[in-house]
């Protein structure tokens, strides 16, 4: 019993140790690299870059690396920066025949993003369904919200019970279009600060893809023809003036897709090596161009990409990022630490319990302990081979064993 | 005697237990209050809405109750047996030296367990009659984590108290505090969903701990 309890009082202070510890040589050691915003230039035809360095100066350059004033740069970008252009007087009457007046470009502005952690984000399934065709002006949050389960059931948040009369309206028009319940995904945008409302979009249990609204009260539902591939890991609707897609979609398959407004149709953003467990992605559209960047926070690149309005490609470009001054804290953590237990990640909003292997530098990290460990038992006047256990706990984890076992102690006469 | 046992823990641990079912009371009345203050003075769904959407935790006043159970009651309970070395007594009454003390743990536990249901049932109670099961269903899973601290704090607070050397307790606070505030990690609800189970294998290792430092406190052995 003493021998367990040890170990487990050892085992305990080493887990602890390498959650802690990670966290803390990180909160000292780990540095920004800072990430250039870019952009494609319609009129250059290629891609631009805003940076900043340490002091917060920063510097605009094109992909050739050609450095421009801040002016000079933003005139480049036309669909951008059309309001410092007007400022100064300098909009152009049209570029490439689009006539460059600011309500125009704003229309054909929108921008998308797709985070790591909208794929990890705790969510409780219950919604609110706008009227998608009100009277008035401003959309209006109802009083109850649905859920979607053996059946579609709206519970009023004044009374906290099932409204039956509607749950039915909503489950037969469903169970008409041929819904199999469960819902296994449910994606809406559920804001008030939109201009209309597009309602949901609805996984059905065999894998299609159902579009569910709430028009002047009565049910609004369509059975899309659609099986997004893999199911959706992710799907953020974005109502948008230009009503060119309803939203994006991350499907089982690890791509990125656009739901059309055309016939509920997928457009596939035409990206590789994308993980979207792990990448970050962002589309910027302007009437002749999306541009698209996705990169890995933790990784050394931002890929780029222009398409057209079809979302074929025209130009590629990759960025590097400057992660040299990082390699020195990481390898140092590689020497010192055999692994990490990671409890939190920004690419999650959810708390992890995750082990991590830092690769077989530690070994050296490993014998420094070990060195460390026999002269403690040294100095304590024990023989080595008594603290046989002790050594191969710190052979297998390093600092963290040796300073539970440091710390824990040994019984002389056990 | 175990009866007899039993009587000693509540002659000690009777005014603690109640006080600190006072502070859990307290946090399920207020909990109540503020549910009742919130569907007045805003709309019914925009609580929902915040409670779902913004992750707004109507009940993270009963975050530090399970915490505080487990360290009072620990300290009540053990800080006299440790004073003049009564522990000792502890281990000459006719049971083994562990059955003794896993007993007294027990009844320590026990207690503290009741703190902790408590602010469970309070929850269980109150959040049914505003919200649907499904907020319900994630507050106990938000606290879960909560109240794993709370067992965890108890057991802590025994391995720093019956320690007798001085630096090592120091250590075991310090990695006792480590382990606890792992149970506070993470903004917003159900953020443990998956990795509850191993935190609550981890905090499960205490459960061995205090032998040692008992066995070193019997002995006089530093």
């Amino acid at each position: 019993m003493l021998r367990l309890s040890r170990f487990c009082l050892i085992l305990l202070a080493a887990a602890s140790l390498a959650a802690f510890l990670p966290e803390l040589f990180w909160k000292a050691f780990d540095q920004k690299i800072r990430k250039p915003f870019l952009l494609y230039s319609p009129v250059a035809e290629r891609f631009l870059y805003r940076s900043s360095d340490d002091f917060g100066q920063a510097s605009f350059r094109d992909e050739e690396g050609r450095d421009y004033s801040r002016k000079e740069w933003e005139t480049l970008l036309p669909f951008f920066y059309y309001r410092d252009l007007k400022k100064w007087g300098i909009l152009p009457e049209s570029v490439g025949g689009f006539p460059m007046d600011c309500d125009g470009i704003r229309a054909e502005t929108q921008v998308v993003t797709v985070n790591p952690y909208y794929l990890a984000n705790p969510q409780i399934d219950l919604y609110p369904l706008f009227e998608s065709k009100s009277e008035f002006t401003d959309l209006e949050f109802p009083d109850e919200m649905f859920r979607i389960d053996d059946r579609m059931e709206f519970i009023s948040s004044s009374t906290n019970r099932v409204i039956e009369e509607q749950s039915a309206a909503f489950t037969g028009k469903l169970e008409e279009e041929g819904f199999r319940f469960p819902a296994r995904y449910i994606a809406g945008n559920p804001t008030t600060r939109k201009s209309f409302d597009e309602g949901y979009f609805v996984l059905d249990d065999g894998g299609m893809l159902f579009h569910v609204k709430k028009v002047e009260g009565e049910p609004f539902c369509v059975r899309t023809g659609l099986t997004p591939p893999g199911g959706i890991l992710y799907m953020g609707v974005r109502e948008n003036a230009r009503k060119e897609f309803y939203g994006v979609m991350i499907c089982g398959d690890g791509g990125a897709y656009l739901l059309s407004y055309s016939g509920y149709g997928l457009i596939k953003l035409p990206l590789e090596h994308y993980d979207p467990r792990n990448f970050k992605l962002r589309m910027i559209t302007d009437p002749f161009y999306r541009t698209i960047t996705y990169w890995d926070p933790d990784g050394d690149t931002i890929h780029c990409l222009a398409t057209d309005r079809d979302y074929a490609v025209l130009r590629e470009y990759d960025f590097p990022l400057e992660k040299s001054r990082l390699l020195a804290a990481e390898s140092v953590f590689r020497l010192i630490f055999p692994f990490a237990i990671d409890t939190q990640d920004q690419k999650s909003n959810y708390v992890l319990f995750r082990f991590r292997f830092s690769g077989w530098s530690c070994l050296a990290g490993i014998a420094i302990s070990l060195l460390i460990a026999a002269i403690a038992a040294r100095v304590r006047s024990m023989a080595l081979r008594r603290c046989l256990d002790d050594l191969v706990v710190v052979a297998l984890t390093g600092p963290y064993g040796l300073l539970a076992v440091l710390l824990v102690g040994r019984m002389k006469n056990s | 005697m175990y009866r007899a046992l039993l009587y000693k823990e509540w002659i000690k641990l009777r005014w603690v237990f109640l006080l600190l079912c006072g502070i859990g009371l307290w946090t399920v009345v207020d909990l109540l209050l503020s549910v009742r203050e919130y569907f007045e003075f805003m709309k019914p769904v925009e609580v929902w809405e915040v409670a779902i959407r913004k992750k707004f935790l109507i009940y993270s006043g009963m975050k530090y109750v399970p915490l505080i159970a487990g360290v009072g009651i620990a300290l009540v309970q053990f800080i006299p047996e440790t004073r003049k070395r009564r522990l000792r007594l502890l281990f000459h009454i006719p049971l083994s030296h562990n059955r003794s003390l896993y007993f007294m743990m027990a009844v320590g536990l026990g207690f503290t367990l009741s703190v902790i249901a408590l602010n469970a049932l309070g929850l269980v109670a109150i959040l049914p009659a505003y919200y649907p099961p499904e907020l319900v269903r994630s507050a106990l899973l938000t606290a879960a984590p909560w109240f794993l601290a709370g067992i965890a704090a108890y057991f802590a607070t025994v391995l720093v108290v019956v320690e007798p050397v001085w630096w090592r307790r120091v250590g075991y606070a310090f990695l006792s505090y480590l382990v606890i505030m792992l149970c506070y990690n993470g903004s917003g609800y159900d953020t443990y969903a998956h990795s509850l189970w191993k935190y609550a294998l981890l905090i499960s290792l205490y459960f061995f701990t205090v032998i040692l430092p008992a066995f070193r406190f019997k002995r006089g052995l530093y």
